[in-house]
């Protein structure tokens, strides 16, 4: 009768994280794998990575659709990049020492641009060479349209660090703009 | 006034950009994956992480299941139809397969037999020389081999940690403590098998077309099954 109930029960009820990992299991992993060159590490970031995508995914959602494709290879990159930053030993941002940065979001001045809009594939593309986490960030609070907070959650990272790094995005996205930053 | 209106609408102009380059970024990473593809697929995931997202399933799955089925008559219910369904299940499958490996659970154990089908082939007790894992977890050592009729335990032991190997003929019945236990239906060696998590016990049980195996662990389990895909004569 187990057997019975348990077939039943999976034929009709494969939960969204089950859909995603059947899915993408691979991608995920050669992402994962690819920044931290660690089997087991690779392991754990697919395994939070899928946890947190489970708690921010809508009942409805279509997993199939490219755009949940994009959202869950950010999310298991960033978590990949932090491990690899801590097993580095980086330095991590001192938040205050940032405050002056978050006094004003106005690091914009609407005379130096001009928009490109046929650019935008390779603006985008070079913003991702510098430092992919700030294009990531980018999709993440204007495509997929998560809060500050849910982005800080998704990607374990304190608020603060996501608003600054958010900030810092727009910046290195203007200088790539202006041309700043050299091929 | 004017100064307000103009940031303003370049704060839109702007917000939407973003947006284009969030959508444009979406594309390039697929592209950069589709680039990738070959690579992408010739890659082998851990079993490990498989059986990690079963469980997370099951998990999900029980809960559920568990919310839905409110009143002991709907449970009551459910309980008759399923078991008119595996008889069905049973008399359907035993006139292909030689053994059917027949489940019964209640509140506090999962009940398993093998059953001769009517026209299988004879040969259901095990040859004596048994199987062995050719991958014994790192540390392990064996410390002890006995045979009790059909059944050969094997143990391997490293300081408080033990693997008792029980493998047996395909006559009787097995129960297996499943209450309160994570159960999972696997694969293992092209046969069903259940893995039983249960506070710090790992129990595998499956059966090839010889004999039954039962692996009595406080390790890991992925090194259980491991163990279990490394069987051999």
């Amino acid at each position: 009768m187990f057997v019975f109930l348990m077939s039943v029960d999976d034929e009709v009820l494969r939960t969204q994280l089950e859909e995603i990992y059947y899915l993408y299991r691979k991608e995920l992993w050669y992402v994962a794998y690819d920044i931290l060159n660690d089997e087991y590490e690779a392991e754990d970031v697919v395994q939070t990575a899928l946890l947190k995508m489970a708690r921010y995914l809508e009942k409805k959602v279509d997993v199939k659709c490219n755009k949940i494709k994009a959202l869950i290879v950010i999310i298991v990159r960033n978590i990949a990049i932090n491990i690899y930053r801590q097993r580095k030993a980086y330095r991590t941002v001192d938040f205050d020492s940032l405050a002056y940065d978050l006094s004003s979001d106005d690091d914009v001045i609407p005379e130096v641009h001009v928009l490109r809009l046929d650019q935008i594939h390779y603006v985008s593309k070079k913003l991702n060479e510098i430092k992919p986490e700030y294009a990531d960030i980018l999709a993440l609070r204007y495509e997929y349209e998560y809060t500050n907070e849910e982005i800080s959650k998704m990607l374990d990272i304190e608020e603060g660090n996501a608003r600054v790094r958010l900030m810092r995005a727009r910046r290195a996205l203007h200088d790539v703009m202006e041309g700043d930053i050299d091929e | 006034m004017s100064n307000e209106k103009n940031m303003h609408q370049f704060d839109e102009l702007m917000t939407t950009y973003y947006k284009q380059i969030g959508q444009a970024h979406i594309e390039n990473i697929l592209a950069e994956l589709d680039e990738k593809r070959d690579e992408i697929n010739r890659i082998k995931i851990p079993q490990s992480l498989n059986v990690w997202v079963k469980k997370q399933g099951n998990k999900k799955r029980r809960k559920d299941f568990y919310r839905r089925i409110t009143s002991r008559a709907s449970l009551v219910v459910l309980f008759l139809i399923a078991s008119l369904a595996i008889i069905t299940f049973t008399v359907e499958a035993v006139r292909v397969q030689v053994y059917n490996l027949i489940l019964e659970t209640n509140e506090r154990y999962t009940s398993i037999s093998y059953e001769e089908a009517p026209n299988g082939d004879s040969g259901a007790s095990m040859k004596r020389e048994g199987y062995y894992p050719t991958y014994v977890p790192e540390g392990f050592v064996l410390s002890k081999e006995e045979s009790y009729g059909d059944m050969i335990v094997t143990v391997y032991e490293k300081g408080n940690e033990q693997i008792r190997m029980m493998q047996s003929s395909l006559n009787g019945d097995t129960q297996l403590d499943t209450e309160d236990a994570e159960v999972i239906h696997l694969d293992i060696q092209g046969n069903e098998g259940l893995l039983i998590l249960k506070e710090e016990r790992v129990i595998l049980h499956w059966a090839n077309h010889e004999a039954v195996f039962d692996i009595i662990a406080n390790i890991e389990p992925e090194k259980v099954l491991q163990m279990a895909e490394s069987f051999t004569k």
